[in-house]
């Protein structure tokens, strides 16, 4: 493994990065401008009122939106001169991306949601079956895992998304409000768990938080208000 | 991938209604297509196979270049034959038989093995005044071997002995009450007649591989002779052809309507999956991989469909052949088959029609970010939803355009022209909805309340709106085949009535200017008869350049006069002018005519009747608009008499009798001569039956337009109304109540086909006219026009189908589990 120097190539890196909507006639600015970049290993939360920008800017570090303007680079990788076919690698092998609303597939079992990045990628299923077990037990749904998520409560629901983004051992875990629909031990649990994998793997892992409390698990805090960071 | 097929199963499975109702729109469509292909193919066959079977495996006639009736065949060089069978070929009356026309066939016992026998006759049976009949005309007739049956022909009556019965193959494939045929040994015949050793039909079989170089090496091998068709190939297609058009056109409405109700169906399971086709993008899936999914489940469901689809449109076939069976009526069906390709077919069409269908959404959600598909953000469509109806109004605007401006140009593309039009509707009505509504219900909602409710959903509603396209595609059928089976009606009708005659003697057997001459003198001595009212005419086939052609002997000092419908004037006064001198040898000719054979005023053509060939000049070009089989050569009777040795006819004439009575008595006079008597309304009604028999085969395909579109109708409510589950829970949780539901859903299908069927009426002139010019496409050229009143029966009735196809949705959907809708997945 190539290792970096994190000031000279930071894992994620921002530039510019602007992003309008439409709405209707008029265009409604999110994103103003941003600079920032985060080193390979960080540990960062995004904070900001509701409106802010905060999943608007999830999406487009996670490759799933384009900016308006500006570029995100990912790994040293332009993401807007990315194919299609790469942006897909990309996400399968090294993001994982937890949305606010879970968003798991209807009909497929607790096990094969969370395996559903390997399948997509090919791989054989037996080589991670200790991972699937280790991160089963982990969320605490090993006597769950054939059920489909419609059996599940949102907070079970919410720990599958995870445990699906981090089955790849992805290198950058973006994750939009995890503990939003959890209970305080559960969202405990869970920051421990991140955190955890923030330093064993060296996982860059990004969050967006309402909670202060969380917020400080990480080593830096990010605050978006109005389209701009605050310092 | 295993795990994608499971999931696609799964998600078939899930909801079991919507299993069944997408596998019923599968099956009933490929069934539909499946039947429709596979009866055109019935149709051509029913036409075909008595001419074919009537051929007795000959390929062709050979006639004396000397034109003689009766002739021998010495001299004749084998070449371009195998063999030739000599018969003499007669008609005749079975006294004892309620006075039935007959043909009679001369033929030696050797020509017998072409006959199936239960008990075949002996060669010593098989001379003097024997017959052979077959197993159905014995039937009809109670007849059996040993028994007589009194024969006229030439002039005398002949008891003959029935020594064989065969099955109805070949020669007698096509006998029926009114015509049948009986064979009798040829020296008893020949004797009769005085022509020992003399035939009047002489049939060869072909020696080389096409029919085209046995006629020409035969013609240039032998000086006394001339080979000829048998029967042509492009005359029996181009008899079908009318019927495979139109049933074509109704193919292409049951295509659009369950194209547009399995599109629809797909469309909005992929709505309802966005989400789900956004996790799987989100995850790292690539668009291929969707499209690998999605196909998979596109092509279990074309796979079920086509299975299902096949066999019932078997079931369907089955019946059509029963129905389309031309000798139905005598019990004869045509033994039921199929060209197995067209399983093939079926399951082409259902499954790439499944696979297209489900691929569709994806190809719409190509360019869009994963993050707008995973939040299942809609694109701003109002810019799309304008272009749309741009180009709706373009295409109607330049249909009507091309209609009214170049009508010429518009019947070569006629139906293309029609299919623009109604796409044209369908683009254009959503906006008029829309505008509608916004302008007119906006203001009443208050007053309606649910009612307003309802309408506000079929306005936004992509499954209610996909309803009115398929009520007005089914609507737009019903008026088609409905305004074409009473024009043909009203067409036949006018053109009975702008002919002057009161009685019609057809089918006259005798062929030979004494037999003619008797008839005639004897109508002209008939004082009950106006004499200078007796007109003939000859309708016979032949070829020019090897292309079939039809000529019709006329005599031109009363044709004109005689038929008000078709207008021959021109500056001078009539083209029937340059007729009236046989030796001039002119002919006027049907623009259908000039048109297939590429002919002008001023070419020459070559035209072979009964194998003799004269050079007619075209002086005239006249729209003879439904007149026999529309395409002919009018040309003097004499020509056809002294020229071509033609000599039967079709008689018209007016009586100071009443007509009916008359007919009658006349009836038996012309038995000896095969003649048929018709007055003129008989004539009239016959000519319509026989055109009915077609509209009713019409009929029966837009009732499955019908079926099928209310159906589609039906599941569209179903599944928008799966799709709005959720809604109706939150409204039920507001405190909607069960039968306030009921009055949305019912309030929103009705409003639909009242709007639906409001489109139709608007669009119905229009559509009348395009569906005149098509008329004329497929040689058919009909005035039609829309009346309200004739449609709104059919316009009511497919309201009320449309509204009992709600009901089961009433009663599917009482139970609503409110928690269970409600729950987020
Ligand atoms: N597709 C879209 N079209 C139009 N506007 C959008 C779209 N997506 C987001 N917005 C707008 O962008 C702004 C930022 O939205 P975003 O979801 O990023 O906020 P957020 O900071 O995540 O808020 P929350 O804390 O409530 O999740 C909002 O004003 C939202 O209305
Ligand atoms: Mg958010």
């Amino acid at each position: 493994m190539k290792t970096q120097t994190h000031a000279e190539n930071p894992c994620i890196k921002v530039e510019g990065l602007k992003k309008n909507f439409i709405n209707g006639d008029v265009e409604v600015e999110v994103l103003k401008g941003l600079d920032f970049s985060i080193d390979s290993g960080e540990f960062v939360s995004i904070m900001g009122p509701s409106g802010s920008g905060k999943s608007t800017l999830l999406y487009l570090l996670g490759a799933l939106d384009s900016p308006t303007a500006g570029t995100v680079w990912m790994n040293g990788m332009d993401l807007s001169v990315m194919k299609a076919r790469d942006k897909s690698r990309l996400r399968r092998r090294e993001l994982g991306f937890v949305f606010q609303f879970y968003n798991l597939v209807p009909n497929l079992t607790v096990e094969e949601n969370i395996l559903l990045p390997i399948i997509l990628d090919g791989r054989p299923l037996k080589e991670y079956q200790d991972k699937l077990e280790e991160l089963l037990r982990v969320i605490g749904l090993e006597d769950r895992r054939t059920h489909t998520p419609q059996k599940l409560s949102g907070g079970q629901q919410q720990r599958v998304a995870i445990a699906r983004a981090l089955i790849f051992n992805p290198k950058v875990l973006l994750l939009d409000e995890p503990t939003g629909n959890l209970d305080s031990k559960n969202s405990e649990s869970l920051m421990k768990l991140v955190a955890d994998i923030n330093r064993d793997y060296r996982t860059t892992v990004v969050q967006v938080t309402h909670s202060d409390k969380y917020a400080t698990w990480g080593n830096r805090v990010i605050h978006l208000e109005d389209g701009v960071l605050k310092a | 991938m295993k795990i994608f097929f499971k999931y696609v199963l799964r998600t078939m499975l899930e909801k079991k209604a919507r299993l069944v109702l997408f596998l019923f729109a599968f099956t009933l469509s490929t069934a539909l297509f499946f039947a429709s292909i596979g009866l055109t193919d019935l149709i051509v066959d029913s036409v075909s196979r008595p001419i074919v079977e009537k051929t007795e495996g000959n390929h062709m006639r050979i006639v004396p270049e000397a034109g003689d009736a009766f002739f021998d065949m010495d001299g004749i060089r084998l070449a371009g034959i195998e063999s030739y069978t000599g018969t003499i070929v007669l008609s005749g009356v079975v006294q004892n038989m309620d006075y039935q026309t007959a043909a009679i066939q001369g033929r030696k016992y050797d020509s017998l093995s072409a006959f199936t026998f239960a008990n075949s006759p002996g060669a010593d049976d098989f001379t003097g005044p024997k017959a052979i009949v077959s197993s159905r005309t014995a039937g009809l007739f109670s007849l059996e071997t040993g028994d007589r049956i009194d024969v006229l022909f030439a002039g005398q009556t002949h008891s003959l002995e029935i020594v064989g019965i065969a099955s109805n193959e070949g020669l007698f494939y096509g006998d029926t009450n009114r015509n049948f045929e009986v064979v009798i040994p040829y020296d008893y015949v020949g004797e009769t007649l005085g022509v020992e050793g003399l035939y009047n039909h002489v049939s060869a079989v072909k020696s080389d591989d096409t029919l085209a170089a046995s006629i020409a090496l035969f013609n240039e091998m032998n000086d006394d002779f001339r080979a000829v068709e048998l029967y042509n190939a492009d005359l029996v297609a181009s008899m079908a052809n009318q019927q495979v058009n139109a049933l074509m056109l109704m193919l292409v409405f049951i295509v659009l309507v369950s194209g547009i109700i399995v599109y629809g169906a797909f469309k909005l399971i992929a709505t309802e999956r966005r989400r789900v086709i956004g996790t799987f993008l989100s995850q790292g899936a690539t668009k291929g991989t969707i499209r690998r999914i999605l196909m998979a489940e596109g092509f279990v469901y074309g796979l079920l469909g086509a299975i299902l689809g096949v066999l019932l449109g078997v079931g369907i076939l089955y019946a059509l052949n029963d129905y389309s069976s031309p000798l139905r009526a005598y019990g004869v069906v045509e033994p039921f088959r199929f060209d197995p390709m067209l399983i093939v077919y079926a399951a082409l069409f259902s499954i790439g029609f499944a696979m297209v269908s489900a691929l569709v959404p994806v190809w719409r959600s190509a360019r869009r970010e994963v993050k707008d598909i995973i939040l299942d953000i809609r694109e701003p469509d109002k810019k799309k939803g304008n272009l749309t109806f741009v180009i709706g109004i373009l295409l109607l605007s330049g249909s009507a355009l091309l209609s009214y401006a170049l009508p010429t140009v518009a019947i070569d593309v006629a139906p293309l022209l029609m299919l623009l039009a109604i796409v044209g509707v369908l683009m254009v009505y959503p906006h008029v909805l829309n505008v509608l509504v916004l302008l007119f219900f906006r203001r009443i909602l208050p007053i309606f309340r649910l009612t307003a409710l309802s309408v506000q959903n079929v306005r936004t509603s992509t499954a209610l709106r996909g309803n009115i396209s398929v009520i007005i595609i089914a609507a737009i059928s019903v008026v088609t085949v409905v305004s074409l089976s009473t024009s043909l009606v009203r067409t036949v009708t006018d053109a009975f009535d702008s002919m002057r005659f009161d009685i019609y003697v057809s089918d006259i057997q005798t062929n030979d200017p004494e037999s003619r001459e008797t008839i005639m003198s004897a109508l002209r001595g008939d004082h009950r008869i106006v004499t200078e009212s007796i007109m003939e005419t000859t309708y016979v086939e032949g070829n020019v350049n090897g292309e079939f052609a039809v000529a019709e002997g006329i005599d031109p000092a009363l044709f004109d006069d005689f038929t008000a419908y078709i207008n021959f004037a021109d500056d001078e006064g009539s083209m029937l002018d340059a007729l009236k001198d046989p030796a001039a040898r002119n002919t006027v000719i049907a623009s259908t005519t000039a048109n297939r054979l590429n002919l002008d005023v001023g070419s020459a053509v070559e035209l072979d009747i009964n194998g003799i060939v004269r050079t007619y000049n075209v002086t005239g070009i006249v729209d003879v608009r439904l007149w026999n089989s529309r395409d002919m050569f009018f040309i003097n009777l004499a020509n056809l008499r002294e020229d071509h040795h033609i000599d039967h006819g079709r008689i018209y004439f007016d009586t100071y009798e009443d007509p009916e009575g008359f007919a009658g008595e006349l009836q038996d006079f012309f038995r000896g001569y095969g003649g048929v008597v018709q007055t003129r309304d008989e004539a009239r009604d016959i000519n319509i039956e026989n055109n009915r028999q077609f509209s009713r085969l019409l009929s029966a395909f837009s009732l499955f337009a019908i079926v099928i579109g209310s159906f589609g109708a039906l599941n569209n409510m179903f599944i928008s109304y799966l799709q709005r589950k959720r809604d109706f829970a939150v409204l039920e949780s507001l405190g909607t109540q069960r039968g306030q539901r009921n009055r949305i859903l019912l309030a929103e299908s009705l409003f639909c086909v009242v709007f639906a069927l409001l489109v139709v009426v608007l669009y119905g002139s229009f559509h009348a006219r395009l569906v005149g010019q098509v008329s004329s496409f497929i040689l058919l050229p009909m005035d039609i026009r829309f009346s309200l009143v004739v449609m709104l029966p059919f316009l009511l009735a497919s309201i009320a189908i449309y509204a009992l196809a709600t009901l089961p949705l009433l009663i599917k959907t009482k139970e609503l589990d409110v928690i269970e809708e409600m729950k987020m997945e």
